[in-house]
């Protein structure tokens, strides 16, 4: 047996017992074994010393008693989302009846599991919903906004958003659709997109699908999910100008006043979502603009110098 | 499909016997998968909460792939990927009672470039590569853990022992 198949079959423990004595009598027989056994040397250390079910359940109660101290803002979080819901599910999900829905507030992200145990992160402002009880017949969520999907594999998996559908058979992706602009980014497996006027493109890992103003524009992806999520940066390369302020506007629940401010010129870079003046700074800059945050953060002015 | 009376992960006794049956494995691959630079045993309990929380969506039979879910994307969401540098234990003495100095000295340095080497896989090589020939996962119960498929695994244990091979050339 050739050696390099050789060695590659005892590494996957696929050796005959003669094999295994060709194997043995390699000249490098001594360095190979080395390379495997020494990985012991590597161990998880203190497996024995984890948590107990006991010690588990203390460190569950001291976290769910440190959440259940700031009682008052959920209440006001609840009554937002309850408006939120009534105009977003009249316009919108007429098709499903008694819908389970996940939403992110301005400011937020929301992470959800889905009953196959698929995850979905729900990002500023974005809604999704699902029929939980036909779930394992047909698995179709629909979203509006933007939000992350790592897919368990199983049947169909559909995401339909107001300007494109997405297919996919289990991966992990993001999906961004706001008013004119749907973008796709793949960061695992394969998915297949459905435009409005009904043309499929086949997207794999590393590779983002952009349609904007009715215009495809196809590019790759390095990094192993959307920057809003691992790093709490919203990114933004060549989009209108507007576009960078709605989603600074979703992430700071603010508002923006333009003076002799060009809301469609071109622009590529970000900003970080959970420090306001570092933010307005990485986006008023690099253009020229001054800014003025008003007193209680909810309102920005934004003036050509 | 005929259904079973379903037994609920939320019954404390079925989650304790999860809890009991899962939680070293699920460590250990926390360990590899993201090194020491977040407590793995604080990871590895945060993953059962997420199950807990989740019971009522989670059969028995899924909660072992609940667990390695929550678990791969748990650093997603944390703010870098930084580099993973396992620790080695160290090379013990009475381990080796016949054995000079100098043989100890060139097990200590093999260690070194071998833990340097570790590093430089990509993670999804280092994981598979560890669980195999550290922990003794088949490669069909490492597919099952990370979702993907069992050739996959085999191609990442490959890549990895090549990689490795490579930065120990120098020790044959």
């Amino acid at each position: 047996m050739e050696k390099e198949h050789l060695i590659k079959s005892w590494l996957l423990h696929e050796l005959t017992t003669d094999q295994q004595e060709d194997f043995e009598n390699l000249d490098d027989y001594q360095f190979h074994k080395r390379i495997v056994d020494t990985a012991q040397y590597f161990k998880a250390e203190h497996v024995n010393e984890i948590s107990s079910y006991e010690d588990f359940m203390a460190y569950r109660n001291k976290k769910q008693s440190q959440k259940s101290s700031n009682w008052l803002r959920p209440v006001l979080k609840i009554a937002a989302v309850f408006v939120l819901m009534l105009g977003i599910a009249s316009v919108y999900y007429t098709n499903f009846y008694g819908a389970t829905t996940a939403i992110a507030d301005r400011g937020e992200k929301n992470e959800v599991y889905l009953p196959d145990d698929s995850m979905v992160v729900v990002n500023a402002l974005s809604e999704i919903a699902y029929n939980k009880n036909s779930w394992e017949e047909a698995r179709e969520i629909e979203l509006k906004g933007e939000a992350f999907f790592d897919v368990n594999k199983g049947s169909t998996f559909n995401v339909v958003t107001a300007l494109g559908k997405v297919t996919v058979l289990g991966t992990e992706f993001n999906v961004k659709q706001r008013d004119n602009y749907f973008e796709i980014q793949c960061y695992e497996g394969l998915v297949q997109v459905t435009l409005p006027d009904n043309k499929i493109y086949k997207l794999p890992a590393g590779n983002s699908l952009r349609f904007m103003d009715n215009i495809v524009t196809q590019g790759t992806v390095k990094e192993l999910g959307p920057s809003w999520m691992m790093h709490n940066l919203s990114k933004f390369k060549s989009v209108p100008y507007f576009v960078v302020l709605q989603e600074f506007e979703r992430q700071y629940n603010t508002t923006f006043s333009l003076h002799h401010v060009d809301k469609n010129q071109l622009f590529t870079g970000g900003f970080i979502n959970n420090n306001i003046e570092e933010g307005i700074k990485s986006i008023t800059l690099p253009l020229e603009l001054s800014y003025s945050i008003s007193e209680d953060k909810k309102h920005i002015i934004l003036s050509k110098r | 499909m005929a259904k079973e009376l379903q037994e609920n992960v939320c019954d404390e006794r079925m989650f304790s016997k999860i809890y009991n049956k899962y939680s070293k494995d699920l460590y250990s691959f926390l360990y590899y998968q993201y090194g020491d630079q977040f407590d793995p045993n604080d990871k590895m309990q945060d993953a059962f909460m997420k199950l807990l929380d989740n019971c009522k969506n989670v059969s028995p039979q899924n909660a072992k792939g609940f667990l390695y879910r929550v678990a791969k994307n748990m650093m997603l969401n944390a703010i870098k990927h930084n580099k993973v540098v396992l620790k080695h234990q160290q090379v013990k003495p009475k381990d080796y009672t016949n054995e000079s100095p100098e043989f100890l000295m060139e097990q200590e340095q093999y260690l070194e470039k071998y833990k340097k080497a570790l590093s430089k896989l990509t993670e999804d090589q280092r994981v598979a590569f560890l669980l195999n020939k550290v922990e003794g996962k088949k490669h069909a119960e490492i597919a099952e853990m990370l979702g993907v498929t069992q050739k996959a695994v085999e191609n990442r244990i490959y890549k990895a022992y090549n990689k490795l091979k490579e930065e120990l050339e120098g020790f044959k």
